[in-house]
């Protein structure tokens, strides 16, 4: 049993890349585009596990960095002419770019105050592309742009291929001097500066890459979806984002490609969620949080647990040094 | 026993160094001399701005008058994290370490980010030059909670530490930087005797290494021990200097600890 | 433009900008007492405002005891918030990160909520004020202006009066400067958090009744308002009673001038930009609380 856990650590990304790979073969048409959107949400949620889990910064505008990159996908496409595959690149490189300017607030701000100015950067960028019209297509939206791949079992291999490369990487950052430094940043600036960590060098990679991250997960939405409306992009999505993040643990690749899944299937499977979904989210946010951070309701709970015979989830719970428990 | 014994090059020169907090002058006109190899302390009443002295220096607070130079280049202004570059490293009064990560990630944080080495690029890849430098820097951290005495810990999770380890730990931190001049702030607050004989033992060992150190404490048997020269300060100034043996019997010192008519 | 069209826009904005005020200043105690921002404050306004509807539209109670029972509602379930939720992670510490996203949460919750219930369509509240404008000099001033910024004002007076000459708001103020120090001098911490929480609630409440009198009621309402609310806060400086009264109306009067003076649909997109560059050039706000941290 033991030894079985050793392997799934070890090796955990690769089945689950492996899994991933060979699900659209025994899922219907309907399943397969949910599983598609659930890791297509995962590749941004894993910039968000950069920006949050490790680093601590509290972003609410991440829907506005997917929309930048699936707007700039498009609009490149169709108003420049560029090939699906220049403006993929190059939509990536300017979500970055838009991205890099929320670290400079960054440098100043924290907690709430950093939380506000991201919530208000989403917000415009909502607002802007609902407004400039002759651009944007405003509330119409957009349509009819090309796309990177014909057929779409490849854009889905393309999805899980990358994903996988983004999680591996994403854990080995995690685990590297540069992972700690972020957590440091987290944690403690000021002791973090004195151990000669480069706060704001820390802060501008941790948004450069959850923007980047963002950026592809938009171009691909875009690819998925075949049209894009300012709808899509609200501030009520990005507590979507925070839930998968947040319930992924906040330390672990494995974790937030799991709950991205999870969370974006939950409401097909549970049909009368789907008015309420968000209802849902936040209330399992919510009691999650309380749960897991207050040492006396989470003895309770696990006591409850193992009474109804959950023996291993609530042992593998139990300890609070484990993976999830850190940092947090 | 008097100062002028020869005492070598020095290392750290502050100079009429200005702090103020609001009206409040924390630090004023303070001007000390840490020489290379010294222990040096910096002691005082509760108050009157030894801590803010260590904040100046590396940077967390700030200058309002005065220089710091540190091996000839003057490094106020400078952010904390490149001054630990230079060769400063610091603990803090109330521990700061990262109580989540492991007795090595927490030791590993010393080697800093930003500094050159294995970006993010090379660390995602995990390129050749990343890994070297992994092994490198893994060989280093060992090698340093070793010196400490940390090793059978290695692997435990900061927080489950006993006090004294933590701040045990956090010296060891410290060293990670490979500093030249090592500023411990109250080291030995909150240790039981035994802790401290070893704390002592330590601060020694680290001495020998050719690290230069300025504590501040508030133990004098520890600063009677360890302490080549003994910075005085009061309500921010300098009120003595010289061997703990000339400044216990310095009127101005014992007037400030007991206040008038003490004695 | 004449100054006159000025002071008429003016006039507008400071009824909605004293209604701002009203979450900005719960965020604010409840930032001082338990150190905790609560992005959930406005939605908390938006429920007040339904509970409203429900009760004059729905059940038919008459105008003012519908108005008193909202916020008694409200107070109680401020309370039970936090007593039940935000308290104990407060006690055992919890990251302020993680207790942050439990606000969020919180919102969304809020929202959601109020979509399952009401559905989206927008509800109305009679105006109880009347519709009828009346002029002072070249200005028109609607009725519910002069009866918001009257009821707004009596809240505070008596909000301060609480807070300054009372045995109970002394002991907020005094959790709200040194936590420890005051539980050692046997107040109790839990209830002084939990008060300001009812105190907050019922104050956004107030706002909601206010706001539903003069807007139609939408379940993202809390969305518009959170922004303005936070600006206002962050604004005049958080943690500080004047600071959120004179950032709810420099807000609400200076969105009212760029609506109609630039364009309503940026109307959003300027609050937004005036607040960052506040956050970024002025971070603490106009009337600066003192915050250092000890090193």
């Amino acid at each position: 049993m033991a030894k079985l856990q050793q392997v799934f650590k070890r090796y955990g990304l690769l089945i689950l890349g492996i899994l991933l790979l060979v699900a659209p073969l025994v899922s219907a048409q309907y399943q397969f585009y949910v599983l598609e959107r659930g890791v297509q949400n995962a590749i941004h949620v894993m910039g968000l596990l950069i920006l949050i889990g490790y680093s601590g910064m509290l972003s609410l505008g991440s829907a506005g960095l997917l929309a930048t990159g699936a707007y700039a996908y498009a609009l490149l496409l169709l108003k420049l002419g560029f090939s699906p595959w220049l403006g993929a690149i190059f939509a990536v490189v300017i979500t970055t770019l838009v991205g890099l300017c929320l670290a400079f607030p960054a440098f100043r701000l924290s907690g709430p105050f950093l939380a506000v100015t991201t919530i208000g950067f989403g917000e415009i960028i909502r607002i802007l592309i609902l407004n400039l019209e002759p651009i944007t297509g405003g509330a119409y939206g957009v349509s009819g742009y090309s796309k990177l791949f014909a057929n779409e079992l490849h854009v889905y291999f393309f999805m899980v291929v990358a994903l996988i490369c983004i999680a591996i990487g994403t854990e080995r950052l995690g685990r590297s001097r540069i992972g700690l430094a972020l957590k440091a940043t987290k944690e403690d600036e000021i002791a973090a500066e004195v151990m000669g960590v480069n706060v704001k060098r820390a802060k501008v990679v941790a948004f450069a890459l959850s923007a980047m991250l963002a950026g592809l997960s938009g171009v691909i939405l875009a690819n998925l979806a075949g049209y894009l409306s300012p709808d899509s992009f609200t501030s009520a999505e990005s507590s979507s984002y925070l839930l998968m993040v947040v319930m992924g643990g906040m330390n672990s690749a494995i974790g937030v490609i799991v709950s991205s899944i999870v969370v974006t299937w939950l409401p097909e499977v549970l049909r009368f969620l789907s008015s309420s979904r968000l209802l849902v989210y936040s209330l399992v946010l919510l009691v999650y949080l309380r749960i897991n951070h207050v040492p006396a309701t989470r003895e309770r709970f696990l006591g409850i647990l193992r009474k109804f015979g959950i023996r291993r989830a609530a042992d593998a719970a139990e300890d609070p040094c484990g993976e999830r428990g850190a940092g947090m | 026993m008097t100062e002028q014994k020869k005492r070598g090059k020095a290392i750290l020169q502050v100079q009429d160094l200005t702090k103020r907090f609001g009206g409040l002058v924390a630090v004023n006109n303070l001007t000390l001399d840490v020489c290379e190899g010294e222990i040096c302390a910096l002691i005082g009443p509760n108050g009157s701005g030894k801590t803010t002295v260590l904040n100046l220096i590396t940077g967390i607070y700030e200058i309002d008058g005065g220089s710091v130079t540190f091996e000839n280049a003057q490094i106020q202004g400078e952010p904390p994290h490149s001054i630990c570059w230079r060769g400063v490293a610091r603990t803090f009064q109330n521990i700061r370490i990262l109580g989540g990560q492991t007795v090595f990630e927490n030791a590993l944080l010393g080697k800093g980010y930003g500094n050159g080495g294995a970006g993010v690029l090379q660390t995602v890849l995990d390129t050749v030059k990343f890994r070297k430098e992994r092994e490198t820097f893994t060989a280093e951290v060992d090698e340093i909670l070793e010196f400490v005495g940390l090793s059978d810990l290695r692997n435990e999770r900061a927080r489950n530490l006993p006090y004294g380890k933590q701040r045990i730990l956090e010296i060891g931190r410290a060293l990670i930087t490979k500093p030249r001049l090592l500023l411990l702030d109250e080291p030995a607050a909150g240790l039981n005797s035994k802790e401290i004989y070893d704390l002592m033992e330590l601060i020694e060992k680290i001495n020998d290494r050719g690290i230069t150190v300025l504590l501040i404490e508030h133990r004098m048997e520890l600063v009677g021990k360890l302490a080549n020269l003994v910075f005085v300060l009061n309500h921010g100034s300098k009120i003595a200097e010289g061997s703990f043996d000339v400044i216990k019997e310095d009127p101005a010192v014992i007037e400030a600890y007991l206040g008038k008519g003490g004695n | 433009m004449t100054p006159a069209i000025l002071i008429q826009l003016a006039v507008n904005g400071i009824a909605i900008g004293a209604i701002y005020a009203l979450p900005a200043l719960g965020i604010s105690l409840i930032w001082n007492a338990a150190g905790l921002f609560n992005f959930a404050q406005a939605d908390l306004l938006t429920l007040g405002a339904y509970v409203m509807y429900a009760l004059v539209v729905s059940a038919k109670i008459p105008y003012i005891w519908a108005f008193i029972i909202t916020t008694i509602v409200m107070g109680l379930l401020g309370y039970l918030l936090s007593r039940i939720y935000f308290y104990p992670m407060i006690e055992n510490r919890v990251n302020p990160h993680i207790v942050l996203i439990g606000t969020v949460a919180l919102s969304v919750f809020i929202q959601n909520l109020l979509l399952v219930i009401w559905g989206t369509t927008p509800k109305s509240v009679v105006n109880p004020f009347g519709y009828m404008p009346f002029r002072v000099g070249d200005i028109f001033v609607m009725p519910h202006v002069v009866w918001i910024v009257a009821i707004v004002s009596v809240l505070l007076l008596l909000l301060q009066f609480f807070l300054r000459r009372t045995l109970i708001g002394t002991g907020m103020r005094a959790v709200a400067q040194q936590q420890i120090a005051s539980w050692l001098m046997g107040i109790r911490n839990d209830r002084m958090i939990a008060l300001t929480f009812l105190l907050s609630t019922a104050i956004a409440a107030t706002g909601g009744v206010l706001i539903s009198a003069v807007f139609p009621l939408t379940p993202r309402m809390g969305s518009m308002i959170a922004v303005k609310a936070m600006a206002a806060v962050l604004i005049g400086g958080l943690g500080s009673f004047s600071g959120a009264l004179v950032g709810g109306l420099a807000v609400g009067i200076s969105e009212t001038i760029f609506a109609t003076l630039v364009n309503p649909a940026y109307r959003d997109v300027f609050i937004f930009a005036v607040l960052i560059t506040f956050l970024i050039f002025k971070p603490g706000g106009i009337f600066k609380a003192e915050i250092s941290e000890k090193v």
